[in-house]
């Protein structure tokens, strides 16, 4: 090497050194002791090892305001690139704490929107892990341009390819848009908050008195609001989370999930899936175990853990195929349809239906959740949401009705008319407008009040519901006009739902042409 | 001869028989009672047999833990000694043919102790990712 | 010329066509149907096939003299008979009995042993009929044995206490033994309610090794202490079982249970076979012979049932014995215990009864060798 070279080249490895330090040393160790990783320590433990090749680390804003143009920080405050998370290509941003409290400038923008634009162009998933005091203030106006097309990119790369934001640390006012475009969010416990308007505005506009962990902690958000699709204990944890979720997801649109092999036979039979369900029908059981049961080593990624409990929505694999699984929890509100339970399904089933995963739907609802609060919360809005999700859906559907499926929420939960693919039931399916108890009111309510003995009443009463019972609770009825293609005994469960995928492995199937749907937000 | 005294003999008992007891019922009281009390004692034995063979396995101490898991054990041991048995009894049974049929049994009996839906388990569908 | 017509009517004289009598024929169209009652109908082939042809075979007519029917003197037959009637082919049977049945499911559950007692009251019952028709006792008690169901006792207690019977005896006995079914099955659903048979019994202990060696042994010496003329039988009996229960002595035992039985059925069904002359087969005592026979398995069937109904009523709910399990006291093994599962299985098609029958099914054959060496120390 000439020595001029050398020079040059001993220049760019300092410059780069300089430049992987962000906001300096001090900085660094104020983020490690609130507990916190910095940007490039949380790209090392998201990607795989020597993967992750950095771009525009010696971008520089352009801002002359307040005498920005004194402070110029090379990589201004967001680390970004492509790396692999389990050999698959990802496009990745990591906001720097220590730069400016990793506030946004338009030049972060702009290395944001070209990693998003990679990402679409290449189809590879964009991972955002987000730690920013927000909007830079000394940027003005261009700071909110910037967040805008980061935005507008996060929109149009919706449905293209998986996005998943990860809350690391602050996220307020209008930075908080992108998480919420974002397909998953996963915040972390105490270090990470969000909300439009901190407690110091509220305060002074309210009067209301309220910590930020209050307002727009990760516990907040997982389990009231449901914008945090996943709370993690720790940093590590929220990273891991990540490489986890990705392994279901397909790295675009225009290819299906990876297959992960097992050594778990797809004709394992679990006879305790017959002992499952209680005779006493309004006596609630466990719905983990039977999810737990049909998937692959019983591994299953839930989704929105601790938010609209009473349905459950997540990852898994069967025979080594990623599916997405819904399933109504008969142990909590014994498993009716609310509206956070239909919004949480509805954009869950949505999102696999954007990137080809198939859908296994494990039903035993009773109905929709009554009464005043839901109804001027618009439950039927939202009931349609999940209803519309399912229709719109052209993945393969595989679904089993273990119990009951009455009336509207039969319906919504992926019927046969809905286009559901294969529709299994249960021998204790109970497929009816709805229960006995409620159609022996209605059918017989006159002959039941003209009895004047109560005895001989309640008699009358439980000899109709016997009847009725007879007659329609059972999975006959249904499968006599085809609406379910077959009752299955219980322990056969992952076998069949195993060979059904495989049959509908080969789906193709198409929506009416528009330019988009209007569906009921 | 041998046999000639032999029946000759048993001519002679015959006869006696025939006087003492013309009707047979003091045979049948005898030997019934003989019989009965035989296997009586017999039963008696092996019943020493098999609680000093049980209580062996239980040591003083944890007896009531260790008979509530033996129970446990026997329970779901106890269809599968049946099934054993059930084999066992084919196998010795290999002069005749009722062995599919003791085999069949004990199958049956191994794989359900109900009714079940058949299913193939085998997924013949070979992938092309 | 003349010569050659002499020789040749003497050798007419020879021939059996020559000296058939109908009852020859006869006898030897009875022997054709059982064997094709054993080819056709597979009724336990393995003895009505030796027999049918040993009938044909003991009564093809013969002249006197030509030392090969089966009462002459050292003729082939009258060798291969001896241990019919010295009655050491029957002991060698139960040797390989010993050898190939199980007895677990009689060591787990001892009280079922007091159903194949009660059983053996057939034997006696018989007994006391065929005194009443007239036969002599002893006769009578080789009559009775019939009702024990067991073939080998069968002929070593005829074959000592009245041997011109033996082949009516035997065959009735084997006859009836492949009927069991037949017979069992009306008693069994006369004697018992319909809420009797879907009783369940709960499943029988695991049985160890060392218990199953202890029991040979222990049976032995008690039932020939107390009944010593049944040593032949039940020493042969515990013997075989300690051989194959052992574990050391496996050669022994697949031999006892494998070659050295087929041998031994084999020249006892044709010997028995042959030794059926028709003037003894072919009267009114055979007659009365299968009659009592059937009479016998009869008696015992309703003994046996009968004694589970009253073992029952001392019995809290809970513990009561299925009544359906006692007709395999008789001890047809395993066509009695198989009647039991079956007519169990019609009521209630997850009641398993068979290994349950099979604890007084096996104790019955322990029993009827007790009963041959009751009775044979009374009568021979």
């Amino acid at each position: 090497m000439t020595g001029k070279q050398s020079e040059r080249i001993a220049q760019l490895v300092g410059r780069r050194g300089k430049a992987a330090l962000g906001g300096g040393p001090k900085r660094i160790e104020a983020q490690h002791a609130k507990g916190k990783m910095t940007a490039r320590e949380r790209l090392a433990a998201l990607l795989d090892e020597g993967s992750f090749e950095e771009y525009d680390m010696f971008m520089q804003h352009r801002c002359t305001h307040f005498g920005m143009e004194n402070n110029k920080v090379d990589g201004d405050g967001v680390v970004t690139g492509c790396g692999t998370v389990d050999g698959r290509p990802v496009y990745v941003y990591a906001q720097d704490f220590t730069v400016s409290g990793g506030s946004l400038s338009e030049t972060q923008a702009r290395k944001i929107c070209k990693v998003q634009d990679l990402a679409m162009r290449n189809g590879a998933p964009c991972i955002a892990l987000n730690d920013s005091g927000g909007a830079r203030i000394q940027e003005g106006v261009c700071a909110l341009a910037g967040y805008g097309e980061i935005f507008q990119r996060n929109i149009l790369a919706s449905g293209v390819v998986p996005q998943i934001s990860g809350i690391f640390g602050p996220c307020a006012g209008g930075a908080v848009y992108s998480p919420a475009l974002t397909d998953f969010n996963i915040m972390v416990q105490d270090t990470s908050y969000m909300f439009l308007t901190g407690p110091a505005v509220v305060k002074s506009v309210t009067g209301e008195v309220v910590s930020q962990e209050e307002l727009g902690g990760a516990q907040v958000h997982s389990t009231k609001s449901g914008v945090a699709h996943f709370a993690a204990a720790s940093e590590q944890e929220g990273l891991d989370l990540i490489r986890r979720l990705l392994s279901f997801l397909p790295s675009s649109n225009r290819e299906a999930a990876p297959f992960r092999e097992t050594a778990d036979p797809p004709g394992r039979v679990d006879d305790s899936l017959n002992e499952l369900i209680p005779d006493n029908p309004n006596k609630a059981y466990d719905m983990y175990k039977v999810i737990g049961s049909i998937v692959d080593d019983g591994e299953f990624l839930e989704v929105h853990k601790s938010w609209a409990k009473n349905i459950i929505v997540g990852f898994a694999h069967c025979n080594g195929r990623s599916v997405g699984v819904v399933a109504n929890q008969p142990a909590v509100l014994a498993g009716v349809l609310d509206i956070n339970a239909s919004r949480k399904a509805a954009r869950f089933v949505r999102f696999c239906d954007a990137f080809n995963i198939p859908l296994v739907t494990l039903v035993d609802v009773p109905g929709f959740l009554c009464g005043t609060q839901q109804e001027y919360g618009g439950i039927i809005t939202n009931g349609a949401k999940l209803l519309y999700a399912y229709g719109e859906a052209t993945v393969p559907k595989v679904t089993v009705t273990l119990r009951k499926s009455y009336g509207g929420a039969h319906i919504v939960m992926s019927c046969k008319q809905l286009r559901g693919d294969i529709n299994y039931a249960w021998p204790s399916a109970n497929i009816a407008v709805m229960g006995a108890d409620g159609a022996v009111e209605i059918l017989y309510g006159k002959e039941i009040k003209a009895e004047t003995d109560p005895a001989r009443a309640s008699a009358l009463r439980q000899e109709k519901k016997d009847e009725y019972d007879a007659l329609f609770c059972n999975p006959y009825e249904a499968a006599s006009y085809g609406y379910i293609d077959d009752i299955i005994e219980p322990r056969n469960t992952r076998f069949r739902v195993c060979r059904a995928l495989e049959q509908l492995a080969g789906k193709r199937q198409e929506l009416p042409a528009k330019k988009h749907d209007n569906l009921p937000l | 001869m041998t046999t000639t005294l032999v029946l000759l003999d048993v001519a002679a008992k015959a006869a006696r028989m025939a006087q003492q007891d013309p009707y047979g019922w003091i045979m049948t009281l005898v030997a019934v009672s003989v019989v009965f009390l035989t296997l009586f004692l017999l039963q008696y034995c092996y019943r020493f047999i098999g609680w000093a063979s049980t209580r062996e396995e239980a040591p003083t101490g944890v007896h009531s833990q260790k008979a509530a898991r033996r129970k446990d054990a026997a329970g779901k041991a106890g269809a599968e000694t049946e099934v054993a048995a059930a084999i066992a009894t084919a196998l010795s049974l290999e002069a005749s043919g009722e062995v599919p049929a003791v085999i069949g049994l004990a199958l049956d009996r191994y794989f359900s102790e109900s009714v079940h839906d058949k299913e193939s388990y085998i997924i013949t569908i070979k992938r092309k990712y | 010329m003349e010569t050659i017509i002499e020789n040749l009517s003497q050798f007419w004289q020879y021939t059996g066509f020559a000296n058939a009598t109908w009852q020859h024929l006869v006898m030897i169209l009875i022997g054709l149907t059982f064997i094709t009652l054993g080819i056709v109908k597979e009724w336990e082939p393995l003895l009505l096939v030796p027999i049918g042809f040993g009938m044909i075979v003991g009564n093809i007519p013969l002249v006197a003299g030509l030392q090969v029917s089966i009462y002459e003197q050292n003729s082939v037959l009258n060798i291969l008979y001896q241990g019919v009637r010295l009655g050491w082919y029957p002991p060698l049977i139960f040797l390989g009995i010993g050898a190939m049945t199980d007895f677990s499911a009689l060591i787990s559950q001892p009280k079922l042993m007091l159903i194949g007692a009660a059983a053996q009251i057939g034997i006696f019952g018989a007994y006391v009929l065929a005194l009443a028709f007239g036969f002599a006792p002893n006769e009578a008690g080789a009559i009775g044995i019939i009702g024990g169901a067991d073939g080998p006792t069968a002929i070593f207690l005829s074959s000592r206490l009245a041997p011109e019977l033996m082949g009516a005896i035997a065959v009735s006995a084997y006859s009836y033994m492949a009927l069991v079914p037949v017979i069992q099955k009306p008693i069994m659903l006369l004697m018992t309610t319909k809420k009797e048979r879907l009783i369940r019994m709960p499943a029988p202990r695991a049985v160890s090794q060392r218990e199953k060696i202890i029991f040979p042994i222990v049976g032995f010496i008690l039932t020939a202490f107390v009944v010593p003329s049944g040593l032949p039988l039940l020493g042969m009996l515990f013997f075989g079982n300690l051989l194959k229960e052992s574990g050391v002595t496996r050669r022994l035992a697949e031999t006892a249970r494998g070659p050295l039985i087929d041998v031994v059925t084999t020249l006892i069904g044709l010997t028995v076979g042959a030794s059926t002359q028709a003037d003894v087969f072919l009267s009114a005592k055979s007659v009365m012979i299968f009659g009592l026979g059937l009479l016998s398995f009869i008696i015992a069937t309703t003994c046996g049932v009968g004694f589970v109904k009253i073992w029952n009523l001392f019995r809290p709910e809970g513990s009561k014995l299925n009544p359906l399990i006692g007709n395999a006291g008789v001890s047809a093994v395993p066509d009695s215990a198989r009647v039991s599962e079956t007519v169990g299985r019609e009521a209630d098609p997850k009641n398993h009864l068979l290994m349950h029958a099979m604890a007084p099914n096996v104790a019955g054959v322990i029993g009827s060798a007790v009963a041959a060496g009751i009775l044979l120390s009374f009568l021979g």
